[in-house]
């Protein structure tokens, strides 16, 4: 387990509860169920190439859906939400654009990653609207308390090329560290299947190669901590520059298209105490800017987005009970050549409730945003955490949600779409419940979920053919996720997670209501097996990685879908001591040719070859 | 006959049904307010074909394998597709909707729609490139490409410069009329820049002969109509197009009139709409689509009065006037109405995700053209041989009609179906002419008369069993096995010529016109049938057991793999059916109704049956005599390259089916064919039933 200086980062900490991971040193299937959260501790993948949607791609109840291959476009969707419904957060700081669409994973590179949390379910009551199928928080870095460093790079097929390092120092007992900066690229002109169009038609298919594909960027991250005696405060930037080659779809390629994307973060936090009362204040601002020119189609788009947030909250305890009050303020801006300039600010109370008296666990929070677009906001959270015994709980959540509509839903005003200034915010609600069973040698958690998602954005056909954005459709997602893992042997573990999803429609449209939600699989599953084993001083590493995905539905009237997806995957390790690791991996080893998105191939076999050294 | 065209299965009956209440209207027994002629609706969101069948049911689940279908288009016996985001036509039968084909038109393309140049040639219009494509059906190929982006546009503003995106297309006189939208991206979307102008292509040397300004923009839909070309324009988008903001259709869309002669705009309507097709009924009314939705306007094209149909909705997607029937579709609400004269709705059906487009089976008789087409069987035949001339699938209107055949040869004769037999080898050109009231229309094949055909010439005997495709005039012509086969892919038959034997016992009995003999060692014959295989286990097959006779009394058995046992022992055995529905019984060798299809030591376990492997299309430019007598090793997995597929045997396999022992033949002038499984698959996709295209003698090439 990594010593932290602090106990945890301190915004998490501040805002909602994540319970540690039960077993954070394993290297299996990144998915550790807790009451509240799950919680992905980045570091045991270090001997890994892989990247923030790959990670995210393995956790249960989540679905990733990519473009193909390093840098392209990815999103992911949690319990049947949209993209554009789950919030993504980096250091507590909002990455979702207030211009609209899912957030990219692929902006965010794995090396300044500490550590990912999910949180499934609606839950704006934490952190405002956006949240409605559930929130991934993704943790930059943390100084450690003793000097760390330490080199990789990586090689492999298509291109890729990787060199990342990261260095943590105490500077004093009070001053502590953290530098992490990355250079990525790849030409991911991978091989795939091109049917020309004709896909019954097998005479005129021809194996094709992914063109104007190539991917770079570079990201860093700097992060000093101090701690003044009953206070700390944390100050920290990261961004990064990409600039990617657009391919196109298959059978409309974009040989020239480009897009350059920035992001830069700074972040400042504190928190101490005074007698009995803690108190945290966060700021930061997010800059985000997207260019795409695509010459041939005449195509040009800027996008500049900025997040400025503030929140306060002074946490009080009695006995087993906390009551912690807060505040923040979010203001959000966007310059956008179609649709020009516009801003919004959402003040917000809130106020969370704790109750923590073994065997049982209770957290909620009542929140109240008030918006300068939409007005009031009154949304909540509840969970609950029950020890049977002390290997076996029983736990739910029950929260509500809303999305407010994007500039792009509201003032978007081109070709065949125009934006509606009425548009209200979409709400959802939802719950959970399962047991948990935590053993030293296994573990089982069983989740039921329902959500739903009502007030749904969906684009009217118009008269006059052009479409526009109206609160009419509604949604549902129940299933079940299951993680489970075993560990027979010290050096042999075996973990995995499946996830029913049936997300319907409910829009009441004829071909459309009571049928699965295009993008959303109603299956999908994720096995691993891990071994670890020293020999003669060297430590060895094998790890097989399996993943199922159902195909996705292309048409809302699911009379088409795309192919099933079942990737196995790889990797042998070797490390002299701590200092000096080699990993070879083949990811997709069976050469499957899948895809995610009609139009976009993903990569077939790729190799990676990973060397790392410590300092 | 099955599983060819899984998917579709069910719709076979149906569609068979319908072909048949087309020969009785065009009989006079149609009713002019029948809304029940059967209608095809395309489903640009699903992804599918919706058909409203003859009972008035509708049915959703006809699947496409492109995307995003936005035209379609009748060509007996097919029916093509356009597939504008992936870039291909799909080739349908129009009898039972299986895929025939598919034709990749080229990536980034964006095809929109096409019009019939002639017999399997298609313009379409290539929306993103400028450019006009004649597709071959034939080669599967996009012949040739024209280019249209350099045509000079107006302009409504000075300073915003138009392209060229052809849209519609419409083929008359020999001209080929292809809309340009003139289009600009100047704020994003694409809306007119100008009027909308008609490039006018020469159908013979594709030149570009002449352009026609039109009065209206955005034009987008084209159809002949009599010697004029009639074009719809949906017109303007509100607003300034020199600022960015767009809010739909203006509401000026037009309907325009050219003279296909003079290639002149000679009359235009304006309309308080944005029509983007129309259908015109055959007292001259024209109905239009609207994607400002709500009214449909209505056209006398004699007397120039324009109204509305007032019906709601908010995108009127298509309209197609069948009789006097108006069918309209609602693209946002998945809608399909039948109207009457007076805008009265008659009916009203829910059919799949986003309807775009309609074919009515029936649209051909109803525009008054006459399709000839000839079923001549066989096509090489030897001096002496009868030759069946039918004149059946020929397309005509209502009416009465004469038939008249002049066979090449100095002879003739008249109706729909006759005879003759040439004295003298040569090649002989047979036309049939069909004249009615109101016209005649010529159609021609080639015949083949040689001395010796290497095909089957004569039919002796047709007993088909009970089956599904028995009682369906496009399946149960027994002449259809004679001469040469027409083939197809591994995965796509091209069932145009095939006879089906119905169930179990079912058979047929053909002659060749002189002996085939057994070359030692090597295959003799090949018999053609309809299977399907792509590898396995996706290989649909319907086994037939072949018998061989040299007098037509004494029948040799050719027992094959199954009916072998480990041992070379046989254990094939005459087994008898009774059918009750036709108080007949039926004998034929059996297979078991589960038939093995695995693949073992890299051989088929079956082997020596007919209708096992797929039959190959002619390749350009080849020899159909040659081609159809190249063999496939009937041992080996999938077909040899440079092989036409089918099921070769070698005499020598023959048996005497009481001994088992070897028959000894060295030749055969009689084959029969039937049926061996004795089984179905089960709901709609019917019994095995073997189908049989066509039989050649290796030899003799």
């Amino acid at each position: 387990m990594v010593f932290l200086i602090f106990p945890t980062d301190l915004l998490a900490d501040t805002i909602y509860v994540i319970a540690s991971p039960a077993h954070e040193d394993s290297t299996d299937v990144p998915e550790e169920p807790t009451a509240f959260a799950q919680s992905i501790e980045v570091e045991r993948l270090a001997a890994r190439y892989e990247t923030t949607e790959d990670v995210l791609k393995q956790a249960a109840g989540s679905h990733v859906r990519s473009m193909g291959g390093l840098g392209s476009y990815a999103t992911i969707s949690l319990r049947g939400s949209g993209s554009n419904q789950c919030l993504v957060l980096l250091d507590g700081q909002r990455l979702n654009s207030p211009s609209g669409g899912g957030v990219d994973l692929s902006k965010i590179s794995l090396s300044e990653v500490e550590r990912i949390d999910i949180i499934r379910g609606s839950d704006s009551a934490l952190f405002g609207e956006g949240s409605m199928g559930g929130i991934v928080n993704i943790v930059t870095k943390i100084p450690e308390d003793h000097f760390q460093a330490d080199l990789a790079a990586t090689v492999g097929s298509y291109g890729t090329r990787e060199i990342r390092g990261t260095m943590s120092s105490p500077c004093s007992d009070k001053l502590g560290i953290a530098l992490t900066l990355s250079e990525r690229s790849a030409e991911n002109d991978y091989a795939f299947e091109n049917n020309n169009g004709t896909e019954n038609d097998l005479s005129d298919d021809f194996m094709d190669k992914r063109r104007n594909n190539a991917f770079e960027d570079t990201s860093y991250l700097a992060k000093v901590t101090v701690m003044l005696n009953a206070w700390d405060l944390k100050l920290s930037a990261n961004g990064s520059n990409a600039q990617k080659e657009i391919p196109g779809i298959i059978t409309f390629p974009t040989p020239r298209a480009r897009q350059d994307f920035s992001l830069r973060n700074y972040n400042l936090a504190t928190g101490g105490k005074l007698g009995k009362i803690a108190l945290n204040m966060d700021f930061g601002r997010v800059d985000q800017s997207d260019t795409y020119r695509d010459p041939d189609a005449g195509l040009y788009s800027d996008t500049e987005t900025q997040s400025d947030q503030l929140a306060f909250d002074i946490g009080y305890p009695l006995g087993p009970v906390r009551i912690k009050p807060g505040f923040s303020y979010l203001d959000e801006s966007m310059h956008d050549n179609f649709v020009g300039h516009h801003r919004r600010i959402t003040r917000s109370g809130l106020v969370t409730f704790d109750l923590n008296r073994v065997p049982f666990e209770f957290v909620s929070t009542l929140r109240y945003d008030d918006g300068s677009q939409f007005g009031s906001q009154l949304t909540y959270r509840a969970g609950v955490s029950y020890y049977v015994t002390d290997w076996l709980r029983f736990k739910a959540n029950a929260g509500t949600g809303y999305r407010v509509p994007s500039f792009y839903e509201l003032y978007y005003n081109h070709g065949f779409i125009v934006g509606n200034q009425t548009l209200q915010p979409e709400q959802s609600f939802s719950w959970d419940i399962g047991p948990a069973i935590e053993h030293k040698r296994f573990g089982i958690s069983l989740n039921y979920f329902d959500h739903r998602y009502d007030d749904l954005i969906a684009y009217v056909l118009q008269s006059g053919l052009y479409y526009r954005p109206y609160n009419i459709s509604r949604s549902v997602s129940q299933g079940v996720e299951l993680y489970a893992w075993v560990e027979p042997l010290d050096w042999l573990k075996i973990s995995g997670n499946y996830t029913y999803n049936r997300a319907l429609d409910k829009s009441g449209e004829p071909n459309r209501d009571g049928n699965q939600i295009p993008g959303q699989p109603r299956n999908i599953a994720n096995l691993q097996i891990d071994l670890n084993r020293e020999v003669k001083g060297l430590m060895l590493g094998f790890y097989a990685a399996y993943n199922y995905a159902e195909g996705n539905f292309i048409t809302w009237a699911n009379t088409k879908k795309l192919d099933d997806r079942r990737i196995v995957s790889l990797g042998l390790s070797g490390a002299a001591g701590k200092k000096i690791s080699l990993n070879l991996e083949v990811k997709n080893a069976l050469d499957e040719h899948v895809m995610d998105m009609r139009g976009f191939p993903l990569e077939g076999r790729a190799y990676y070859i990973t060397a790392r050294t410590a300092f | 006959m099955k599983k060819k065209g899984l998917f579709i299965i069910a719709f076979i009956l149906v569609l068979g049904v319908a072909a048949c209440d087309r020969a009785e209207n065009r009989m006079g027994a149609g009713s002019a307010e029948d809304i029940s002629d059967s209608l095809i609706v395309v489903n640009n969101l699903a992804e599918t074909l919706s058909i409203l069948d003859t009972q008035g049911k509708i049915h959703n689940d006809v699947q496409l394998t492109g995307s995003s279908p936005n035209a379609i288009v009748h060509d007996p016996p097919y029916i093509y597709v356009v597939n504008s985001l992936s870039n291909s036509l799909e080739v349908l039968s129009d009898i039972d909707l299986s895929i025939v084909g598919e034709i990749s038109v080229g990536a980034g393309r964006n095809p929109m729609q096409a019009a019939l140049i002639q017999k399997r040639m298609l313009a379409v219009t290539s929306f993103l490139t400028g450019c006009l494509d004649i597709v071959d059906i034939d080669t599967k190929k996009v012949a040739r490409s024209i280019d249209l982006s350099g045509i000079e546009l107006p302009r409504d503003v000075p300073e915003i410069r138009g392209k060229s995106y052809p849209y519609g297309v419409a083929v008359n006189a020999g001209k080929i009329f292809v809309t340009l939208a003139n289009l600009t991206d100047h704020y994003g979307g694409l809306t007119a820049a100008g009027p909308g102008v008609v490039a006018v292509i020469d159908a013979q040397d594709f030149k570009i002969i002449g352009t026609i300004v039109l009065e209206g923009a955005d034009p987008v839909f084209a159809q002949a109509y009599g010697s004029r070309v009639i074009i719809a324009c949906a017109g303007h988008y509100e607003g300034d197009i020199t600022k960015p903001q767009s809010s739909g259709f203006k509401g000026d869309g037009t309907i325009e009139i050219i003279e296909t002669d003079s290639m002149q705009l000679s009359k235009s309507y304006d309309l308080k709409a944005a029509p983007f097709s129309f259908s015109i009924s055959r007292d001259g009314i024209l109905y239009a689509s609207n994607a400002m939705g709500a009214q449909i306007p209505k056209i006398n094209l004699t007397s120039d009065e324009i109204t509305f149909l007032n019906l709601g909705g908010a995108y009127i997607s298509s309209v197609l006037v069948v009789g006097n029937t108006l069918y309209v579709l609602d693209f946002s609400s998945d809608q399909l109405f039948a109207l009457n004269s007076q805008g009265d709705i008659q009916a009203q059906y829910t059919v799949g995700d986003g309807p775009l487009a309609m074919l009515s089976l029936s649209d051909i008789t109803v525009e008054g053209t006459i399709i000839p087409k000839l079923n001549v069987n066989p096509l090489i035949a030897s001096p002496g041989i009868e030759i069946n001339f039918d004149a059946s699938p020929s397309l005509v209107p209502d009416g009465v009609y004469i038939y008249t055949w002049d066979f090449g040869d100095g002879q003739s004769d008249t109706g729909k179906t006759v005879k003759h037999a040439y004295l003298v080898e040569g090649e002989y050109t047979v036309t049939l002419t069909i004249k009615g009231e109101k016209g005649e229309e010529r159609g021609q094949c080639l015949v083949k008369v040689v001395n010796a055909s290497p095909f089957a010439t004569q039919m002796i005997d047709y007993a088909p069993a009970p089956g599904q495709f028995i009682h369906n005039p496009q399946y149960n012509d027994p002449n259809k096995a004679l001469g040469p086969p027409v083939g197809g892919t591994p995965l796509q038959p091209d069932n145009s010529s095939v006879v089906s034997l119905g169930g179990f016992g079912g058979s047929i009995i053909l002659a060749f016109d002189h002996e085939v003999n057994d070359n030692p060692g090597a295959p003799d014959f090949i018999v053609f049938g309809n299977a399907q295989y792509d590898r396995a286990p996706l290989r649909f097959i319907e086994p037939g057991i072949v018998e061989i006779s040299a007098d037509g009394d004494i029948w040799y058995l050719i027992p094959g793999s199954s009916l072998v046992s480990f041992f070379g022992q046989p254990t094939y055995r005459k087994v008898e059916k009774y059918y009750p529905e036709t108080d007949q019984t039926y004998s034929t060798y059996q297979l078991p109704s589960t038939i093995r299809d695995d693949i073992e030591d890299n051989q088929y376990l079956i082997w020596g049956y007919a209708d096992l492997s797929p039959v190959l299309a002619l390749p350009q430019g080849a020899d159909i005599t040659q081609f159809y007598n190249s063999p496939d090793n009937p041992l080996s997995v999938g077909i040899d390259p440079d092989t036409c597929g089918g099921d070769a045997f070698d005499i020598a396999w023959a048996v005497d089916p009481v001994t088992g022992e070897s028959a000894h033949l060295t030749g055969f002038k009689f084959i029969k064919i039937s049926t061996a499984v004795d089984g179905t698959l089960g709901g709609s996709l019917g019994e095995f039933s073997t189908e049989v295209d066509a039989v050649s003698d290796i030899d003799l090439k």
